[in-house]
């Protein structure tokens, strides 16, 4: 609300806008990083040394616990994004068929967005740990007998339950987001298709489909990148000797030893580096699908 | 597309079973453990007691404790990142021109890089400024997320708004909080309470930060539930759950309400995130 103003003034006024909020931001998460950096190269005046080094990335870099946490959690990442795009999409294609009386059906598909991970962590525990609900029912279906029996789903060495609760969490995520699309522009471009005599597998192919991939893509990023660096959901449904990469750093920094203290440096390094390249995938397609629709 | 009408109630109530098991079923289990006294393995349905309840709304009870410490920092969280966050998005949005998808960039990269890489670092950051184990540092921490949501949030409107309505208002003589109040407000209101809600759970359901940064001085919700899950307690883990789970519920009934007459409705769709 400055139209009047001369040029200095109008430059004053938006860095005052600006400063507080870029101010806060880098004396607090980039400050956070930087001081992750500085010491994941081995600088700690505390303990009397002051020089830098690539000893603890290079160790890093040869430590097969290090790899194991790594594909551990890209492992779950990758499966809990494809399993919740998949199922998404397919909830999606349903769901636009009701798109008039959808009120609850929206409300449904929005239940559970803004639960926090914790509690469906903490659900997915008591439903399908070995005396969880999904046990007993499987027990009066006659299927097993003991708790023991029941296979172990959560806190499982392959991080099944983590991945539940990823899936049950996310799905509605990237549902909501295909949906919009979905419910909007497509379907003109599909009558004049069907129109034109395309079948349902032409249709889906030639206009559905493309249409709906970018937003299909950027959500399931986001899924990606945060599931990457969750910390949380790991903590409750993980198990212990096999950590996901936020876990080994969150162990390596509460290790008493302070020689461990550069290690969790490093792999937040690791794991901030490996964020970032998610953000430019999605600047990348994101971003510039938003603008294309703009 | 009506193409199957005999078929449209089946496969729409079948729809709604899938919906309902997928997205309620993991609530049974809580709902349950929370008025449950014993739940051995076979049974189906615990014996059940009020226990967990009563403890968690007992006058002495660490949780009210928790409660309170949670809603104060949230509130307090919530407000604060809107004060810094709306000017910087309304400043992103209509003014700055040069530079403007980098700085977005930075401002939001805290929601983009992983909790634990930050706590981390600014765990010690504040443990050398001496801002640990203390409310400010806390409320400091929460605002790191929450302050990049509420510019995300906003500048998503900004982009998409016409400036031309407050000039003309201008124009015919309004002064600046008249235009604030009568133009920019009406149209800013569901985008803004949308970033208030969710900048507020984003504050409410933080653990790591409240662990590291308050250090087990500052008890509130999250960390509670953490510590009776180490416990084994299920009944208070289901109620405090329950609780928990609260103003996630409240916001989704808001939400659902508030979109059938948004302007955006899309937009808005595709903003919730799973960042929350």
């Amino acid at each position: 609300m400055f139209y009047s103003k001369s040029k200095p003034i109008r430059l004053m006024i938006l860095s005052g806008m600006l400063v507080p909020s870029l101010l806060f931001v880098a004396g607090t998460f980039f400050a956070g990083i930087f001081i992750s950096g500085v010491q994941s190269l081995d600088y700690f005046p505390l303990i009397g040394k002051t020089t830098l080094s690539f000893r603890v990335y290079i160790e890093l870099f040869h430590s097969a616990i290090f790899y194991r946490s790594l594909f551990f959690s890209l492992g779950i990442s990758l499966a809990a994004t494809f399993i919740s795009a998949l199922i998404a999409v397919i909830l999606a294609l349903w769901l636009r068929r009701y798109v008039r009386h959808g009120r609850w059906l929206h409300f449904l598909l929005q239940f559970n967005l803004p639960v926090p991970h914790v509690v469906g962590a903490i659900a997915i525990l008591l439903l399908f740990g070995q005396s969880g609900l999904i046990s007993r029912l499987t027990y009066w279906a006659g299927m097993i007998q003991q708790p023991s029996q029941f296979p172990v789903l959560v806190t499982d060495q392959n991080g099944i339950g983590i991945v539940l609760e990823y899936v049950w969490k996310e799905v509605p995520f990237i549902a909501v987001s295909v949906l919009s699309i979905l419910k909007s522009w497509v379907v003109p471009y599909e009558k004049q298709l069907q129109l034109l005599g395309a079948n349902a597998w032409q249709r889906w192919k030639l206009v559905t489909f493309p249409f709906m991939l970018p937003s299909l893509l950027s959500s399931s990023i986001i899924v990606f990148a945060y599931t990457f660096g969750s910390f949380e959901v790991p903590y409750v449904l993980g198990s212990i000797s096999k950590p996901t990469l936020p876990i080994l750093a969150y162990q390596a920094y509460l290790n008493p030893n302070l020689t461990y203290r550069s290690e969790a440096m490093a792999i937040n390094i690791v794991i901030t580096i490996i964020s970032m390249f998610l953000v430019i995938f999605y600047m990348k397609w994101g971003e510039g699908y938003a603008e294309k629709r703009r | 597309m009506r193409r199957n009408g005999v078929n449209h109630g089946k496969s729409y109530a079948f729809l709604h079973a899938i919906m309902i098991s997928l997205f309620f079923l993991p609530f049974i289990p809580l709902l349950a453990w929370s008025f449950a006294q014993q739940w051995r393995f076979p049974d189906l349905v615990p014996t059940v007691s009020e226990r967990a309840w009563l403890y968690v709304f007992s006058t002495h009870s660490q949780v009210k404790d928790a409660i309170f410490n949670s809603l104060g920092l949230a509130a307090v969280t919530s407000l604060l990142s809107q004060v810094v966050a709306y000017p910087a998005a309304r400043a992103l949005g209509l003014y700055v021109k040069r530079w403007n998808k980098t700085i977005r960039l930075l401002l939001i990269a805290p929601i983009l890089i992983p909790g634990i890489s930050i706590a981390i670092g600014v765990h010690v950051l504040f443990l050398h400024s001496g801002l640990s184990d203390q409310w400010l540092g806390v409320l400091l921490s929460h605002l790191i997320p929450a302050i990049p949501y509420s510019i995300y949030l906003l500048y998503g409107f900004y982009a998409g708004y016409d400036i031309g309505y407050e000039k003309q208002f201008r124009l015919l003589g309004a002064g600046r909080l008249q235009t604030f109040r009568l133009v920019e407000l009406p149209l800013l209101r569901s985008v803004l309470s949308l970033s208030i809600l969710f900048s507020f759970l984003i504050s409410w359901s933080q653990y790591l930060f409240t662990v590291f940064i308050g250090g087990g001085n500052l008890i509130t919700l999250p960390m509670l539930l953490f510590s009776t899950l180490s416990s084994g307690d299920y009944s208070l883990m289901g109620a405090l759950c329950m609780v928990f789970v609260l103003p996630a519920l409240i916001i989704v009934i808001f939400s659902s309400i508030g979109v059938k007459k948004d302007l955006f409705e899309e937009k808005e769709a595709s903003r919730v995130d799973p960042i929350v």
